[in-house]
């Protein structure tokens, strides 16, 4: 198992096309090897296997995913020693169980073929034993270090080791780093501190311009916490209340109760506006010119928000998005102070909140000596900087990532970085809770992790094992270590390392005001704002070879493959442009063309881009979408708009949103629910019917799914989860423009003027089902349990069971979409991968639903309650989806099967569905 | 007597033997240059997936279920003057298309034929909705729609071409017996199976003919009434309603009138047998294309009527809204409602020109009307965020012109080789005279 | 007939004339020949009506009935499924199948009887060989007398108005 059978591969081009469909079957052949590093055994035959490896079932281990620098703790499902699905940790304070779209998604990058293979130094191939040599030998000098913000103790400590050995600078570089956040902190608490959000203790919520539910560290944890507190049938005791003001929808956006169109940078003047009239001690003309800023519908807005958090004082919670100025932070705080919220300020877990150097300071510099380039793309996402010039004037450059990107190829040297799930590593969530990660496979290819790289520059020869160990160890008794070590790596998570709340009250001081004051200073005339967001498929543009997240719809637009220039309707009249029409933004510094989009919901005067499309490499990202770094360096910017002739496609998922009159997805306020409580009723039960009904069809355990769309945010992590776990194939943007798109599991959004509903819409399993009667081969049936089952083999592709599903949830395999390359290793062995011309579906995870009924049979028992759980339900961090029995008790699922908000989608068709789905309920403040 | 029967024997058996020679052949060659496109296509769709055509979610059906409708339809009136128009005693002036039109519903039906197997996602199964004892033990689906199809189309088909190949044999025995050729006397021969006017084979023939003539007859309203059904056992929107089986019958002898006089009048010039295929027959043709024509549009209006009445808000919105289909709609309704109505004048009847215009917008319209009725549906179905849009693809429009092609090819063939007037029908009337 | 007499004649009265003469000289064993039917001449033979609607009728019965019986035993009974809750036995869908399966069996049927019947696929036969004898399939009528007709010697004069008279099949 020597690491030179990779040379052996031979460099295929891969255009995104063949990336998507089979490459040449040799190369999957020899993509078996792995690579062998020091600290592993050598190889002994399997005469006894070890106990914990059955083929064939499902094996699970912990792990951490790392991403921008703070870690998620993962459970990992592992077949045959090749992990297939990655799941949130709910011993984990990132996750608590629930998923976002990436994580799900970062599996594949396991096994993607675009990922870099081998190390080369000065574009001949090279050994990792040779680079880290030279690693070991830098001479004694400036070294740079650019890489995303760490949280790992382990790194932590070798780079104080580096330190002592070179001149060491350390640049913090993600486009996304919450160092606005920290700076805001500062500027009230005298030190860069993290907040701690609890929102389960939140009658009123209020975000400004925070996607807290959608993006962000902490969205997955804060999603469930939110919805804990969402439960309208125990009145408006138990409903919570949320407040956004943002420039353009946002999953957040759609669960909010009161919402304001807004700019982002219109944002300060509103939290000053909000800061006043709760009472914090501002300057009185900071007021004023706050009050002349906004317009008279903001104004009143920021009032009543005011007026509701003064009555919720001490349970309400005020969180600015992390793109906003630290100054708007600042605020924040302040009014939490002002009306006694229970605010938990820690010492943040990224190693420097405030970095000491910049990407700026490395681009200036003269002789910067040797510069590291560490899983980022500052040529990509700083394009402004023009990084290719210090790099080539260094004296040693290396990029270390998983793939070859921009900044590759202005380096001398490269290594392919090791994904997270397949080295040690020890990340630290918001909270600073310390996980342990572990491998759960070998690298195919020969790679190194951050940690590997930073031992050899500071001369250390130990294994990333051994220094994680070893650095856990520094900070645990002796005596339990063991223990503690195998209990951290079994669990996931290494108990009590959560940072403790300082106690340390904010105060307002001039630098804050000065600052505030040149926030509230009116734009320039004749611009528009430009507010870059992250993507909530592709974050910064780390995940655009992903071809899941590429796939992922936007919760908002239903977009893929790309991003456009967001705007209001009245906006692109004004401009002259409706959808996928080209439009010019000229930035600051640079400009950008792009399609435009309309989405209802946002405001007039802004105009939303997503970060971390058009970049040229590797295969499936290149072209994809427009690159908006260029325009400016921040991500607030003041910039022209203009329409710029021509159209480009815009591949969507859905097109029309709205519900024409049906009632498919209802929504009502919390006063007309209570007035009301059977508002549903006419939405469920019994329907006349020529056919006879009951009967002996369905014996034994049955089946149901329930989804409430009061806490479905939109965040899409289902439809992640379920590509991963059922092997459902990626078909690439012109077959998505063409309306083919195979996910199983989609989240329609209905909008009508103000109001807005989230509907994941998946496979009904209608007890009458109409796509069963159609099908002409029988392979479509209904089984005992309630499921629709699909019969892969016996399916001949009429596709009549599709036209006849009212829902439209069937999907069909055009093309030979499956894969052939070395992402077939992450299929799920107990699904079938299925052939060109056959139909498929949501199946409720029967696999697992089979798998729980053979567990039982063997263990000479019945299902437990929850012992089944679909990966949509698994993935959904608000637990809007919940699956079970329809005879439980005391679970989740059985709570929601019993609500009177219950509905079924077109029920007056007669269908019968067993996915069912709650009423939207929003809490509006009366009057407002 | 015995005159008439020889001078019309020799009159219309010469007249079908000017074979045209230039003409046809460069006719045939244009035909067999879109067959190829066809088989190209055909193959090219086998070989990559049913991708390569238009086809999406929602439109799963799209130009293959369009295209095998509209074969179909055609088809029927070939039946419908065979048989119908036989037992309703027409012969008058029946007779002299009635072979021209039965060739017609069969190569049609061919054409048909082709997409409900090369529509499938895995067409080499396509044998799977026939009922026959396999390994799985699964038999095919015989509430489905698709299966009845299958039944429907084969009994039609094979009717058909038993009742055409029966009104054959004397003709066929005809050209043995006068072959100016060793080669065409053994080919009509074999194909004329012995045929030699005895007295008993005419009495069981006359029987056999009546008998094939009332099974096909009934055979025109069933097997589009179940083509119909493909849509009408479904819940989508403009496609589940009781008025689709006599609707679409009509519909079908409506088209199939059309491409009755698409190819009587150039036949009729090119053969120079006017005084064969009369006047008199183009017009009573175009009058019943003028019947049904009126009958297909009292079905437009029923459509838009039943979805006022019902209130059925899906049914509403897909019939009184504007669609990206709307103009097909409305091309449609030019076609098959407004550019028939010219029939109603005797001069127009009379005319050639005019007769052919019409019958290829009424050809046109009726493939519009199956567009209409499989793709817009489908767009817009009770779901508004399933709606989507639909784009054939050159694939699409290949397989179309090629089946066009295939038929022609097919045609021309038979106009060359077989007796494409049915002599012995005509010398019937002539002895009855 | 293996050997016979074969006359032709000019029409269709002619040869219903000779017919009469013929039968009223005993001889019975005849067929006509001719390029239209005519139920004039089936009745100057005696003839009756073909039964084969007969065959059309039973084939028509027998496959409806076997299509409706193979469509419960296959669906209702052998192996059901449950589609949508639809019952597997639903009389009106399967009638369907049944009726086209009754179109198409009774069409065979009668088909194939037509060629039983008609002793069809029989190439040639012994009249092939008179020579005129395409005329049969053109514009003349022929009368066939069986050489194997006990009255053959009374013949005499019946077929004075033929426009040929010729034995074929062997001996006269």
């Amino acid at each position: 198992m020597k690491g030179d059978l990779h040379s052996l591969v031979p460099r295929v081009e891969v255009t995104r096309r063949a990336a998507l469909k089979l490459l040449a079957t040799g190369v999957a052949a020899l993509e078996t090897g792995c690579f062998e590093r020091p600290g592993d055994r050598e190889i002994v035959p399997y005469v006894q296997e070890p106990p914990e490896l059955r083929p064939g079932v499902t094996t699970r281990y912990t792990g951490v995913l790392s991403l921008d620098g703070f870690g998620y703790g993962v459970i990992v499902d592992t077949h045959d020693g090749r992990p297939t699905k990655l799941d949130g940790n709910p011993a984990h304070p990132a996750t608590l169980g629930g998923s976002l779209p990436w994580l799900q998604a970062r599996i594949l990058d396991l096994y993607d073929p675009q990922r870099s293979r081998e190390p080369t130094m000065l574009g001949q191939p090279a050994s990792w034993a040779a680079i880290a040599a030279q690693l070991r030998a830098l001479p004694r000098g400036p070294l740079w270090i650019v890489m995303p913000p760490q949280t790992s103790p382990t790194i932590a400590a070798l780079l104080a080791r580096i330190a002592a050995r070179h001149d060491l600078r350390v640049v913090t570089h993600a486009p996304l780093a919450r160092t606005a956040v920290y700076r805001g902190h500062e500027l009230v608490y005298g030190r860069p501190l993290e907040q701690q959000l609890d929102l389960a203790r939140a009658d009123v919520v209020v975000a400004l311009d925070a996607d807290l539910l959608g993006t962000g560290p902490m969205a997955a944890a804060w999603s469930r916490a939110f919805a804990s507190r969402r439960k309208p049938e125990g009145g408006p005791r138990s409903m919570n209340r949320l407040w956004v003001a943002e420039p353009m929808q946002t999953p957040t956006g759609t669960l909010a109760d009161e919402r304001l169109p807004i700019a982002a940078g219109e944002i300060a003047a509103l939290a000053t506006l909000i800061a006043a009239e709760v009472g914090v001690a501002l300057p009185a003309s900071l007021g004023q010119t706050a009050q002349a800023r906004l317009g008279e519908r903001a104004a009143s807005w920021a009032r009543h928000v005011a007026a509701d958090l003064v009555a919720h004082r001490g349970a309400s919670a005020i969180i600015a998005g992390d793109r906003q100025p630290p100054v708007v932070h600042a605020l924040a705080r302040m009014i939490d102070h002002a009306l006694g919220n229970p605010v938990v300020m820690t010492t943040p877990a990224v190693l420097d909140p405030l970095p000491t150097h910049g990407l700026d300071e490395l681009a200036s510099a003269a002789n910067p000596g040797a510069v590291l380039v560490l899983d980022c793309d500052p040529l990509y996402t700083a394009p402004h900087l023009h990084l290719a010039g210090v790099l080539a004037r260094s004296t040693f450059s290396l990029h270390a990532g998983l793939y070859a990107n921009a900044t590759t190829a202005a380096c001398r040297g490269h290594i392919p970085l090791a994904h997270d799930l397949e080295t040690w590593t020890d990340p630290r969530a918001l909270d600073g809770t310390l996980a342990i990660g572990q491998p759960t496979i070998r690298p195919r290819f020969e790679v190194a992790s951050i940690i590997d790289v930073l031992a050899e520059l500071a001369g250390v020869t130990l294994d990333a094992r051994t220094l994680v160990h070893d650095q856990l160890r520094g900070q645990a008794a002796l005596d339990v270590f063991d223990t503690a070590w195998t209990t951290a790596l079994r669990t996931g998570v290494v108990a009590g390392s959560a940072f403790r709340a300082e106690t340390i009250t904010p105060t307002w001081r001039s630098p804050a005001t000065d600052a505030l004051a040149a926030l509230l200073a009116p734009p320039p005339a004749n611009t528009v704002e430009v507010a870059l967001a992250p993507s909530p498929a592709l974050h910064d543009g780390r995940f655009a070879p992903n071809a899941w997240l590429q796939e992922l719809p936007h919760p908002i637009t239903k977009q893929t493959w790309g991003n456009a220039a967001l705007m209001s309707r009245a906006t692109a009249s004004a401009l002259g442009v409706s959808n996928e029409d080209l439009v010019r933004v000229r930035g600051p510094v640079g400009e950008a063309v792009l399609p435009a989009l309309i989405v209802e919901g946002a405001d007039d005067h802004a105009v939303t881009i997503e970060l971390g499309h058009g970049q040229h490499g590797p295969a499936i990202a290149a072209g994809i979408g427009t690159d908006v770094y260029g325009l400016g360096d921040a991500m607030i910017l003041r910039a022209t708009v203009s329409k710029a002739g021509g159209t480009r496609v815009v591949p969507r998922t859905q097109i029309y949103m709205a519900e024409h009159g049906r009632e498919i997805a209802p929504l009502v306020t919390l006063a007309a629910y209570q007035r009301d409580p059977k508002l549903a009723a006419h939405l469920r039960g019994d329907q006349a019917s020529l056919l006879p009904q009951g009967g002996d069809r369905f014996k034994g355990v049955q089946w149901g799914m329930t989804i409430d769309t009061s806490i479905c945010s939109g965040c899409s992590a289902c439809m992640v989860a379920c590509q991963a776990e059922n092997n459902v194939p990626t078909v690439g943007p012109e077959d998505v423009a063409k309306g083919r798109a195979m996910h199983w599991i989609r989240i329609d959004r209905y909008i009508e003027e103000e109001r807005v509903v989230n509907e994941p819409m998946l496979c009904q399993h209608c007890e009458n089902a109409p796509c069963e009667y159609v099908c002409p081969v029988n392979a479509t049936d209904h089984s005992p349990d309630g499921l629709n089952e699909q019969v892969y083999n016996r399916c001949v592709g009429t596709r009549f069971c599709a036209n006849n599903c009212p829902y439209k949830v069937r999907r069909f395999n055009w093309f030979a979409y499956e894969h052939e390359d070395s992402r077939s290793l992450q299929y799920n062995p107990d699904v079938t991968v299925r052939s060109r011309g056959v139909m498929e579906k949501c199946t409720y995870c029967v696999q697992r639903i089979r798998g729980a009924e053979h567990r039982a049979i063997v263990d000479h028992r019945a299902i437990q309650p929850g012992e089944v759980v679909t990966a949509c339900q698994a993935a959904c961090p608000t637990g809007a989806i919940q699956f079970g029995m329809l005879d439980e008790h005391d679970t989740a699922f059985a709570t929601m099967r019993a609500s009177r908000r219950r509905f079924e989608a077109l029920h007056d068709l007669g269908t019968r569905p067993r996915t069912q789905y709650l009423v939207k309920v929003t809490n509006p403040k009366e009057g407002a | 007597m015995s005159e008439k029967l020889r001078d019309l024997h020799d009159d219309v058996f010469g007249r079908m033997r000017a074979r045209g020679g230039r003409q046809w052949r460069i006719a045939f060659g244009v035909c067999g240059l879109f067959t190829l496109l066809l088989v190209g296509s055909l193959s090219w769709t086998i070989y990559k997936g049913i991708g390569v055509w238009g086809t999406n979610m929602p439109a799963a059906w799209a130009f293959a279920i369009i295209n095998f409708v509209w074969w179909i339809g055609i088809g029927h009136a070939g039946t419908f003057i065979s048989a119908i128009l036989y037992l309703l005693e027409q012969n008058s002036w029946r007779n002299p298309i009635s072979r021209l039109t039965e060739t017609m519903t069969i190569f049609a039906v061919v054409q048909a034929g082709l997409f409900p197997i090369f529509h499938l996602g895995r067409p080499w199964f396509a044998y799977w909705l026939f009922p026959y004892p396999d390994i799985m033990g699964v038999w095919p689906n015989v509430k489905s729609a698709l299966p009845w199809d299958a039944a429907a189309v084969s009994t039609y088909f094979t009717v058909s071409v038993l009742f055409w190949f029966t009104g054959l044999l004397p003709d066929l025995a005809s050209l043995r017996d006068h072959a100016p050729t060793r080669r065409q006397r053994i080919l009509y021969g074999l194909l004329a199976m012995g045929w030699r006017g005895d007295a008993r084979s005419w009495r069981h023939y006359k029987v056999t003919y009546l008998m094939l003539a009332s099974i096909a007859a009934p055979l025109v309203i069933s097997v589009h009434s179940v083509v119909s059904s493909d849509f009408a056992i479904g819940l989508t929107p403009g496609w589940h309603t009781t008025l689709q089986p006599p609707y679409f019958v009509a519909g079908a002898i409506f088209s199939g009138f059309a491409m009755v006089i698409v190819l009587a009048i150039p036949v009729r010039f090119f053969y120079r047998l006017e005084h064969v295929i009369t006047d008199r027959v183009l017009e009573n043709c175009a009058k019943l294309m003028l019947i049904t024509g009126c009958i297909v549009a009292y079905g437009y209006m029923m459509e838009h009527f039943g979805a006022y009445y019902t209130g059925d808000a899906d049914e509403r919105s897909l019939m009184f809204g504007f669609h990206p289909t709307s103009i097909a709609f409305w091309m449609m309704i030019s076609c098959n409602v407004l550019a028939p109505q010219v029939l109603w004048l005797r001069r127009a009847r009379r005319s050639k020109v005019v007769l052919l215009i019409v019958s290829l917008l009424v050809l046109l319209g009726m493939w519009l009307e199956r567009y209409v009725i499989v793709v817009q549906g489908l767009l817009r179905d009770q779901l508004p965020s399933a709606w989507g849009n639909y784009m054939p693809t050159i694939v699409d429009l290949g397989i179309l012109a090629g089946t066009l092609g295939f038929f022609g090819l097919l045609f021309l063939a038979f106009l060359r080789f077989m007796p494409f007037i049915p002599v012995s029908e005509l010398k019937e009337e002539a002895v009855l005279e | 007939m293996r050997t016979g007499i074969a006359a032709e004649f000019a029409d269709e009265a002619t040869l219903l004339a000779a017919i009469h003469r013929v039968r009223d000289h005993g001889l019975t064993r005849l067929e006509t020949y001719g390029p239209v039917p005519s139920e004039a001449i089936d009745l100057a033979l005696g003839k009756e009506r073909s039964s084969l609607s007969v065959a059309a009728g039973i084939g028509g019965l027998c496959g409806a009935a076997g299509a409706y019986a193979l469509q419960w035993f296959l669906v209702a009974y052998l192996y059901p499924i449950d589609l949508g809750g639809r019952p597997p036995h639903m009389p009106l869908p399967y009638l369907i199948i049944t009726i086209e399966m009754g179109f198409l069996f009774g069409a065979i049927a009668v088909f194939v009887a037509f060629l039983v019947a008609c002793r069809l696929v029989r190439l040639w036969d012994p009249i092939n060989d008179v020579p005129g004898f395409e005329s049969a399939t053109r514009d003349h009528f022929w009368l066939a007398i069986d050489g194997d007709d006990p009255a053959l010697d009374r013949l005499g004069d019946a077929l004075d108005d033929a426009a040929r008279v010729a034995p074929f099949g062997g001996a006269a």
